[in-house]
């Protein structure tokens, strides 16, 4: 007797225990953020709990007992368009599970509404696509526009230097003075335009990458610019450079504008400029606490390395530390030779690598510039 | 051929859902039943009256009419084994596709 009671009381307390679990399981499906739907083995809806209401913004009762259609989802889930009338369609992530419904084999569909998500990914896509398609116009239009600006200037020079030959001094002394400024002009059109051409090809006509030996291509450069460096007395140095992929003629080509630069714009003294080549985690070690960009360095870069060339020249205007790279862009006027395309096309080299060019300096007393190369090993 | 199967495609625009799933509904059906099914592909932006009046909660849903019973799947359409089965339409060994 007394056993049976117990029984009773056990069976009571298994009732209530039971009945709370039930409510907590239902809360989780009323409260659910996703639309959750029950159909049986064929998927004619058994039950839809509230937030499935929200994401087809209709009233549930109408469907129950209604056909969804067997759910068919290749993998863990599928993307699908959800109808809601009235309104615009939203996109759904449904992910369905065979199980049990009330003793028979239902389907259990989860349908996530990630309209928004969709709508920022389509959003960005398409932007990446205008951008990409933008950069290649315009990348076309460089070099259509220099390559065939390039003949009639060629004419305009030609015969405004004939006429420079031919009539000097048949004309006045003004004439005289107006075709010289033409013939300058042209000249100076002439050497913008090949600058041009040379900085659309670094895209168009860059070579595949092959493993390159910096302290070669350090030679060459220098080699390109030994009147220049004969001329200034200019004493070079470097450290010990590292082998890597690339493309040769381009990394001649950044080399010899860095160095270049630094020739042009010295100060007084005897210019002396430094080449060097840290890989990323020495350089991030040694710079700790320095700069943000410096120290953004890695986020941006895992392997590779920082070379900088560092002189003793007459140094940058710190306000104009991102201008200096801009197309044709120069800040002594014409004190110095050149269109202003170096820079620019150092840049683009460093880019192409997917790698970033900056500059530290301090006027008068001398530039640092740095720029990475990503290892292509890795 | 007569037409044996007769088929609806609810789709929502122009969507890349819509698009893969009208494509690999075609290419199933046209290996299958070449010649002899009719495909009505309805686009429910277009047409939100008869998606309400068939009660289509998604797209790509594809409800199957003749022959019965009257079937509906929903989904990417992508596994023809599967897409076969759901609408009712079992293989027959070393043939066509058959009711």
């Amino acid at each position: 007797m007394k056993k049976l009671a117990n029984k009773a009381g056990q069976h009571k307390i298994d009732l209530q225990a039971l009945k709370e679990s039930e409510a907590r399981f239902r809360s989780i499906v009323l409260w659910s953020p996703d639309a959750i739907i029950v159909t049986d083995a064929k998927g004619k809806i058994e039950y839809m709990n509230p937030a499935a209401e929200r994401v087809f913004n209709r009233k549930m009762g109408s469907f129950v007992g209604k056909d969804f259609g067997l759910p068919l989802v290749d993998g863990e889930s599928t993307e699908i368009d959800i109808f809601r009338p009235g309104k615009d369609s939203g996109v759904g992530d449904m992910h369905v599970v065979e199980a049990e419904w009330l003793n028979e084999k239902a389907h259990v569909i989860t349908i996530r509404d990630i309209t928004e998500r969709k709508q920022a990914e389509e959003a960005l896509k398409k932007t990446m696509a205008d951008l990409e398609r933008s950069n290649k116009e315009l990348e076309q239009f460089a070099y259509v526009a220099s390559h065939d600006l390039q003949e009639p200037l060629r004419m305009v020079a030609s015969y405004v230097q004939l006429l420079a030959k031919r009539y000097q001094d048949k004309l006045d002394a003004d004439a005289n003075e107006f075709i010289g400024y033409a013939v300058d002009g042209a000249n100076r059109m002439q050497e913008m335009i090949n600058d041009l051409l040379s900085y659309s090809r670094i895209e168009t006509r860059g070579k595949p990458f092959e493993t390159v030996d910096c302290t070669a291509i350090l030679n060459q450069a220098l080699t390109n610019l030994k009147i220049a460096i004969e001329e200034s007395s200019a004493v070079i140095t470097h450290n010990p450079l590292p082998t890597m992929t690339g493309d040769e003629s381009q990394l001649i080509q950044l080399f010899q504008n860095l160095i270049g630069n630094a020739v042009k714009f010295r100060g007084k003294e005897t210019p002396h400029i430094h080449i060097s080549c840290k890989s990323i985690e020495e350089w991030e070690v040694q710079n700790r606490g320095l700069k943000s960009e410096i120290r953004n360095l890695k986020s941006k870069i895992e392997k590779g390395w920082v070379f900088s060339v560092r002189d003793n020249g007459i140094g940058i205007d710190p306000q104009h530390k991102e201008r200096v790279f801009n197309v044709f862009q120069r800040l002594h006027g014409r004190d110095y030779s050149g269109t202003g395309i170096g820079l620019s096309i150092c840049k683009r080299v460093v880019e192409r690598y997917g790698g970033k060019i900056w500059v530290e300096s301090e006027p008068e007393k001398g530039s640092t510039f740095y720029f990475t190369i990503p290892d292509r090993h890795s | 051929m007569a037409v044996k199967y007769v088929l609806k495609l609810y789709v929502t625009g122009v969507t890349p859902r819509s698009q893969a799933a009208l494509k690999n509904i075609k290419k199933i059906l046209s290996e299958a039943y070449k010649g002899a099914y009719s495909l009505k592909v309805i686009d429910v932006v277009k047409h939100p009256k008869l998606a309400e009046d068939d009660k289509i909660l998604a797209t790509p849903t594809l409800i199957k009419i003749l022959p019965p019973p009257v079937a509906r799947i929903i989904g990417d359409l992508l596994d023809r084994e599967k897409v076969l089965l759901g609408l009712d339409l079992v293989v027959v060994r070393g043939g066509a596709w058959k009711k």
